[in-house]
């Protein structure tokens, strides 16, 4: 009964997942098409990557509201670099040097600061904002080489998109550094206990300002891929991303006081925030429902997480 | 010791902000003596308070109205009211207090400034709308100089039934809903919907005038199986994300178009993904405004307070104007 319990909510997201996948196909058989299902792809990839980035910090302990403004700050340089007059490298580096740079910024707000991160992040996410508009002059910059736009729109061996492939790339990355390696280990440990994991001996300030330059640079490589998607480089773009990433982190089981959750729940939680989208775009539901939606699976994911702790103890 | 941090922030931060203002004031003593034309110490100074300076149609206005001062010899300065109507009541009312010799605003809610511009009126301010108009405007301000976002609207729907024939399937991408533009707008579509009962609105959904979420709803729609013939954005924004989700499904006959005539529009029209776009001549608009705010303060009558300017269709065949 025990042992069932525990798959229940280890693998329960999968379930669930599976179900809703069926349900669509059933309400649209369009859903099920292939070309579908790769756009489904597509669209997870940068709220994946950034989900990805988030799923360190949460289960570190911490919060990041600033990824957001980042891929938008980040998206705006990109573009500005992008234009074909540097080799696409450039503002690759460019976007993961600046995404690590404001998370830094935030990790050391955190740690050596003692700042709460809801508040660090939450003044980061202003402020970075602020610079976006700055830099673009208020303005989308336009302009961006083909070359770079085919990062996004082009396929790998004609069928898989490149957006799915970064995605799968960082994902690979991710899990095994959260899962196999001793930094993925003290990731969990500053999360479950923060007071247990300095008296081991553990540079928690370092942890901490880590996790959050894992966001930072997640966040830099999503505003890479979100100028090439979108064709341009908007201040305004990624507004409210970091909520989105957030969700995917709570649904797949990662909880809000750290210590606990596995990368494939943040993966699936991801596709499933897309699937949705998805489903009832080509329902015709209008996104103000989707909104409505969204939320109340944010509350029953939380509930169903807060039960199973109870439940434990 | 947090308490202590916190408190030196703040101070910093205010230091700061004094000092900008300061700067400011100095920079401006600067100008006034180096230049010739038209700026000089005594030069009257007009505040326009607009919804906000997050994109092209909203620089390009006030870009064009500090330009448009700059020639008549007035200080333009912008302020930005981050879509917070709250915000723009203040604005206007430092405004008034700071002692602006005019003040130009673009209502973020049209019902809610009546009170404010009369606080100015009464102080002797006069008060010019500009891009959008407050309620009963004729009994408040002394004029309304913008574009007309009903006609605008109308031509661009007009364009599409043109271009499909009279018929076939049409999609909606619309601003906030509920906001201004977004009533107007669509008010122009259903006039001239009216007229084409064999074209059919089988999408549409509220895209906030953003070009990543306009990028995935028309993703999904494209994949629902339903045909679409035509995509119609109420900004060049959503427009740009539509042409684009359009090429990536390869259906390159779909007709997309948009409204405001911004730079990625008119990229996006040179380089062929979208169909065409309505210029609301923004430029014009925030020039215009400048010119009847300096004659309303020099005491000049105006042959006309509602000053609209045209809507002009851009497509390819004279994007390369633009």
């Amino acid at each position: 009964m025990g042992k069932r319990q525990k798959l229940m909510k280890e693998y329960g997201i999968v379930l669930i997942f599976i179900v809703l996948v069926i349900v669509m196909t059933i309400l649209s058989p369009n859903f099920a098409q292939p070309k579908n299902l790769i756009n489904i792809l597509k669209q997870t990839s940068i709220n994946g990557i950034l989900s990805l980035g988030m799923m360190f910090v949460i289960i570190s302990g911490g919060f990041d509201l600033s990824v957001g403004s980042i891929v938008g700050v980040t998206g705006v340089v990109a573009a500005y670099l992008g234009m074909g007059e540097h080799p696409l490298i450039v503002g690759l580096l460019a976007c993961i040097g600046l995404g690590a740079l404001f998370g830094l910024t935030n990790g050391i707000g955190v740690s050596v600061g003692n700042l709460p991160p809801f508040i660090m992040t939450l003044g980061m996410m202003t402020g970075l904002r602020g610079l976006a508009l700055v830099i673009s002059g208020g303005q989308p910059v336009t302009g961006i080489s083909k070359e770079y736009v085919n990062i996004s729109s082009g396929f790998l061996f004609g069928v898989i998109p490149y957006l799915a492939v970064y995605f799968l790339i960082i994902t690979v990355i991710c899990a095994f550094i959260l899962t196999k390696t001793v930094y993925g280990r003290r990731v969990y440990s500053c999360g479950g206990n923060l007071l247990a994991a300095r008296v081991s001996g553990i540079n928690v300030k370092a942890m901490q300002t880590s996790v959050y330059m894992i966001a930072g640079i997640m966040a830099g490589i999503a505003g890479f891929l979100l100028t090439a998607r979108t064709t341009v480089g908007a201040p305004t773009a990624g507004d409210g991303y970091e909520m989105d990433a957030i969700t995917a982190c709570v649904i797949g089981g990662v909880s809000m006081n750290g210590g606990t959750g596995k990368w494939f729940g943040v993966v699936i939680g991801a596709l499933i925030i897309s699937v949705i989208a998805n489903g009832l775009d080509i329902l015709g539901v209008s996104s103000h429902y989707q909104k409505i939606i969204k939320g109340i699976i944010i509350i029953v994911a939380v509930l169903a997480d807060v039960n199973g702790k109870t439940k434990k103890a | 010791m947090k308490r202590k941090v916190i408190s030196v922030l703040v101070c910093a931060a205010m230091l700061m902000t004094l000092l900008i203002g300061c700067n400011r004031g100095s920079e401006k003593t600067d100008d006034s003596s180096s230049t010739d034309e038209g700026t000089s110490k005594g030069d009257l100074k007009v505040a326009m308070c607009m919804s906000h300076q997050t994109n092209d149609f909203q620089i390009t206005v006030t870009s064009a109205a500090i330009e448009k001062g700059k020639e008549l010899g007035i200080e333009v300065v912008v302020f930005d009211g981050n879509n917070d109507s709250a915000t723009q009541i203040s604005q206007i009312e430092s405004a008034v207090d700071q002692g602006y010799d005019g003040i130009i605003f673009e209502p973020i809610n049209v019902d809610a400034v009546q009170n404010i511009v009369t606080y100015a009126t009464d102080e002797g301010i006069p008060v010019v709308n500009v891009v959008g108009a407050m309620s009963d405007w004729e009994e408040y301000v002394a004029a309304y100089v913008g574009g007309d976002n009903v006609t605008a609207g109308e031509m661009e729907m007009e364009k599409v039934a043109e271009l499909l024939d009279g018929k076939g399937n049409i999609a909606i991408l619309n601003g906030p809903m509920g906001s201004d533009p977004q009533i107007q707008r669509h008010e122009g579509y259903d006039n001239i919907l009216k007229d084409y009962p064999d074209i059919t609105v089988v999408n549409e959904d509220d895209a906030e005038w953003a070009t990543d979420k306009a990028l995935n709803i028309v993703e999904n729609w494209l994949q629902s199986g339903k045909e679409i013939n035509a995509i119609i954005c109420q900004n060049d924004g959503m427009a740009v994300g539509a042409a684009k989700a359009v090429q990536d499904a390869g259906k390159k006959d779909i007709i997309v178009t948009g409204i405001d005539a911004t730079s990625d529009g008119i990229d996006a029209i040179e380089s062929g993904s979208m169909t065409g776009t309505v210029s609301q001549d923004a430029a014009g608009q925030g020039s215009l405004s400048v010119e009847t705010m300096a004659k309303v303060i020099n005491g000049e009558k105006l042959e006309k307070t509602d000053l609209r300017t045209e809507n002009i269709w851009i497509d390819e065949s004279n994007v390369s104007e633009y």
